[in-house]
């Protein structure tokens, strides 16, 4: 998985971008406020967190005996399990499938894991002409971009943007050129509408893989997933091995929850349970139902202290309330997961040499885990991140001494009053003139970033615990 | 080795492998393997005192009229919120002229696609002045009735289905959706559509693809309010069947 | 000086901020115990170890974790005037060490006694004999580790409301986090920066103009006090003590 580590710039670039900006104040405002609404309106919302929690523990603690299951049901169904250990193998598979099929246009809806691996690219490599439905994908397909939200890919682009992008990529006879969203509506529906009824091979993720009837839980609000199988003779289903869940009731517990924590609705337009392929005397329904079980260092975070991060259900609630994502957006995290949950992933998906900034670009509020529906610890997460990367030497040499020097001092209370004071009085000498004032507005060395932004208070001559021992020392005279 | 084996091998392998102390919660769960497990205590939650309804042989739900009409209420109400209009017919012969009141309140062409599977006599189609096909919509911009599975009170959701006769792909090609489905089918809460579905005969299998929809295709990508009709239905309609 | 009144000694962690840039706000602290009744005890202390602890060096916060517990350790409570030092006892000592050890229950123990100074105050002393004055709209502000790791939040308002005088002002967004997140604040500036300027903005519409700006925690006050000060923004800022205890020393940075 690839990951872009210019973190400084891709932040600066994100801060300056005022059409990013104005999306995420707009999303700041309604997600955080949409999301308390739907679960507000529970009369015990905890118990449905903790049912969700439930069913994700569930999954992983027997994952082998409910991929099987699965296997077993989608085969019994007249479908089609291939494995995938890693992205090459699952693009690879689908190319296959899609050459054997003798494919040439393949639509597909939205699914996290087909950016991670990067199928688009491999297909249109292979030949084949993909196009993205969801209209969030499409437009950042026409734009050659990667999405910045999990569940709103376009959330960076502004409607003039989608404007233009029409007006470049469609070679349509319009009258006018578009000026309104609903114009914009009614030419991507027919433009789109002409790509599922020409597509040859349909792809989907999975949001849910049910176990006991090897079923595939599909949700949208457009309906572009159900058009994208609907008129294909093959469907293919690329999914993550941790979407399985034991039972028809585990899928239910975590469909009432995702789109609430996703987008504060009680349940998305459609939501869809997919068992096979077309069934002798079916009316309709693809010939072919594949679904590719993609690992690609998902089972290597069983069993180790990132376990918990199996559990996510990518409804981006964390991203949604994070402070960090909504000063810099999504495209600052250099790859394709962003966010809180991004900073835990990417990680392990993509090494930690290239990503090691993004479990350190966190405050640590905590906002994400108490928000996250399946209670993923994220902050203790990261922290567990930041903690490899200290043992490895990532961090900067800096740093380490620093951390060493701090760490010595501290178990030296004596010898900590004395550097302190040290470090005290040379930042008063180095206030100058300021001292008077009561503010710095210099600082130097590690102060800088400090400085850059803000003030800082003239430290006082005495420390506390100096002022402490003179006063007890007075008293005892 | 093949991917398939190498994969569940290390998943045997690294499952488990945390300390005890950290494992405690799921020891709990990892014995109840493929078991139905029992969340009703949330969905009581979620469905306003409508319990989990037992089925008849017949495979109708046996709700007292104070419930039944509480479901319909809520089903009602929920389908609003998502701008799924909801009207109530007495019988199947009643149906052509409902239709036909709903494309005219909306200023829609008397033009529908019928669903093979609707159980209302095509004679009364013509009856009620309305000019039909039954089978494929062929054009954006149709209105298809079709017949539904279920519909679901607590999520004020419509169950479509695949079938031997019937083309799920209509439920999602149509401009205008009408959806007729039997009151005694308007099941409480979800838990129910899964009794329903387990409830058909043994061997045969579930339908091979179903879908609940709570309204017109939608989508916020192009601003907020969300635009309807994305690429589905801009409208859906619901015609409670009986009483 | 209050008389002591209530058994258990109290051993106070001044915390390095308060050590090193608020010694006000540790007398403050100091005040508000004795006034409660407690006996307090400050033993010559360094850091806590959160700093290390964040940035990944187990071991280092791990052998700070160690001195605190030795000099803490005989002490009735520990009472912390900072959410994220208290929690960085509270919650995140006994995880440092294995579990069954020695060290692991000593940490425990230590744990379990020690207290953010409001939840002390309001939750184990059922302090409700604050005697101070204070003219002014003031301005709580949550810090992440109170709200999140401490659940402290009703206890600074319980206290702050008999403060005579106080006008305390809601505060929009008070569950967003200021940007200062220790270490953060210094390597991500711009990142921080965006934080603060939107704390700032929520500031300055509470329903009557804010003068002062309270908090548990000093990190978060010296970094919104700092970029306050940058932008010209008149707004006071003290810690939560100072107002609790009556103090009448200048507001940080000032010097009247």
């Amino acid at each position: 998985m690839k990951v872009n580590s210019d973190f400084p710039g891709l932040v600066a670039r994100g801060m300056r971008d005022p059409v990013l900006r104005a999306s995420l104040n707009a999303m700041e405002a309604s997600r955080p406020y949409m999301y308390k609404l739907a679960f507000d309106e529970l009369d015990d919302a905890g118990a449905l967190k903790a049912a969700a929690t439930a069913a994700r523990r569930r999954s992983l603690a027997g994952l082998g005996g409910y991929l099987e299951a699965f296997e077993r049901n989608v085969v019994a169904n007249g479908g089609q399990v291939h494995w995938a250990a890693d992205a090459e193998e699952a693009n690879a598979i689908v190319a296959r499938i899609c050459r054997a099929r003798g494919a040439r246009r393949v639509t597909k809806s939205k699914s996290m894991v087909t950016e991670e691996i990067e199928l688009l690219q491999a297909l249109e490599s292979a030949g084949l002409e993909v196009t993205e439905t969801d209209l969030g994908e499409y437009i950042i397909q026409l734009r050659g971009e990667t999405p910045s939200h999990i569940t709103a890919p376009a959330l960076h682009v502004s409607l003039q943007q989608v404007i233009d992008a029409f007006n470049e990529h469609h070679h349509l006879d319009r009258e006018h050129p578009l000026t309104t969203a609903d114009e914009l509506l009614t030419e991507a529906r027919a433009v789109l509408r002409e790509k599922f009824l020409d597509a040859d091979v349909g792809i989907t993720g999975a949001n849910f893989l049910i176990a006991e009837t090897g079923g595939v839980v599909v949700v949208t609000n457009e309906g572009n997933a159900d058009l994208t199988t609907a008129l294909t003779q093959t469907h293919i289903v690329v999914t993550g091995i941790e979407k399985v869940v034991a039972t028809l009731e585990d899928a239910e517990v975590l469909l009432r929850i995702l789109p609430r924590a996703a987008v504060g609705q009680r349940l998305t337009n459609y939501t869809s349970f997919f068992h096979g392929p077309r069934r002798p005397g079916d009316a309709d329904g693809p010939e072919e139902f594949h679904v590719v079980l993609v690992d690609n260092g998902r089972s290597a975070m069983l069993g180790t202290e990132f376990e918990d991060m199996l559990r996510c259900i990518r409804c981006a609630a964390c991203l949604n309330h994070c402070p960090v994502y909504t000063a810099i957006g999504g495209h600052a995290y250099g790859a394709v997961y962003p966010g809180p949950m991004g900073a835990v992933l990417t990680p392990q998906l993509a090494g930690l040499a290239g990503s090691a900034h993004l479990p350190n670009a966190s405050t640590f509020c905590g906002r994400c885990a108490e928000v996250c529906p399946v209670g993923i610890p994220l902050p203790k997460l990261m922290r567990h991140w930041r903690a490899r990367e200290f043992a490895q030497h990532l961090r900067p040499a800096g740093e380490r001494r620093g951390m060493r020097l701090w760490s010595s001092l501290s178990r030296h209370p004596v010898l900590y009053g004395l550097a302190t004071q040290v470090a005290r009085r040379f930042l008063r000498w180095y206030a100058g003139r300021a001292l008077a004032t009561g503010w710095m507005r210099h600082l130097p060395w590690a102060g800088i970033g400090w400085a850059r932004h803000r003030d800082l208070p003239v430290p006082p001559a005495a420390s506390f615990q100096q002022q402490w021992a003179q006063r007890a020392k007075a008293k005892h005279r | 080795m093949n991917s398939r084996a190498a994969i569940l091998a290390r998943i045997a392998r690294q499952v488990g492998r945390l300390p005890s102390h950290a494992r405690a919660d799921d020891a709990a769960s990892a014995d109840r393997n493929v078991d139905v497990v029992d969340v009703h205590s949330s969905q009581k939650n979620q469905a306003d005192g409508l319990r989990p309804v037992e089925a008849s042989a017949h495979g109708s739900t046996l709700l007292s009229p104070e419930e039944a009409d509480a479901c319909i209420t809520r089903f009602t109400a929920l389908a609003a919120a998502t701008q799924m209009t909801v009207a109530r017919v007495a019988a199947p012969d009643a149906v052509p002229a409902a239709v036909l009141e709903y494309l005219r309140a909306g200023a829609m062409a008397p033009g529908i696609v019928i669903d093979p599977t609707l159980r209302v006599d095509t004679a009364q189609w013509d009856r009620a002045g309305l000019s039909w096909t039954c089978g494929d919509t062929r054009a954006d911009g149709d209105v298809y009735v079709s017949a539904g599975l279920a519909a679901i009170a607590e999520c004020g959701a419509v169950v479509l289905a695949s079938g031997q006769e019937r083309a799920l792909r209509n439920d999602f090609l149509a401009r205008t959706h009408i959806v007729v489905v039997a009151a005694d089918r308007l099941l409480p809460g979800f838990a129910d559509l899964w009794a329903l579905l387990r409830r058909r005969p043994a061997g045969e299998l579930l339908p091979r693809t179903f879908c609940l929809i709570t309204g017109p295709s939608r989508t916020a990508d192009l601003g907020v309010p969300a635009k309807l009709g994305a690429h589905g239905p801009a409208r859906v309609h619901v015609l409670l069947l009986g009483s | 000086m209050s008389e002591v009144k209530r058994p258990g000694r109290v051993g106070l962690l001044v915390t390095c901020l308060v050590d090193q840039f608020r010694p006000e706000a540790g007398f403050a602290a100091v005040r508000l115990l004795e006034e409660a009744g407690y006996a307090v005890e400050v033993p010559l202390q360094g850091c806590c170890g959160q700093p290390n602890f964040n940035a990944g060096d187990n071991a280092g916060a791990r052998a700070m974790a160690r001195r605190v517990i030795d000099i803490f350790e005989d002490f009735d409570y520990i009472v912390v005037p900072s959410g994220s030092c208290a929690a960085m006892l509270r919650m995140h000592y006994p995880g440092l060490f294995v579990p069954g050890s020695a060290d692991h229950s000593r940490a425990a123990s230590l744990a379990g006694r020690t207290w953010e100074l409001t939840a002390f105050l309001h939750d184990v002393a059922g302090f409700t004999a604050i005697d101070a004055h204070f003219d002014g709209a003031v301005v709580l502000h949550d810090s992440c580790s109170a709200l999140r790791e401490l659940n402290v939040r009703e206890q600074p308002r319980a206290l702050l409301a008999q403060v005579r005088g106080c006008r305390v002002q809601a505060l929009a967004g008070s569950d967003v986090c200021c940007g200062f997140g220790g270490l953060f604040c210094v390597k991500y500036p711009d990142i921080s920066n965006r934080m603060a300027e939107k704390k700032i903005a929520d500031l300055l519409t509470t329903g009557e103009a804010a003068d002062t700006l309270v908090s548990t925690d000093l990190g978060c006050l010296l970094h919104l006090a700092g970029k306050l000060h940058r932008d010209g923004v008149a707004i006071d800022v003290r810690h939560i003590a100072e107002l609790l205890a009556g103090t009448t020393d200048p507001a940080a940075g000032r010097k009247e």
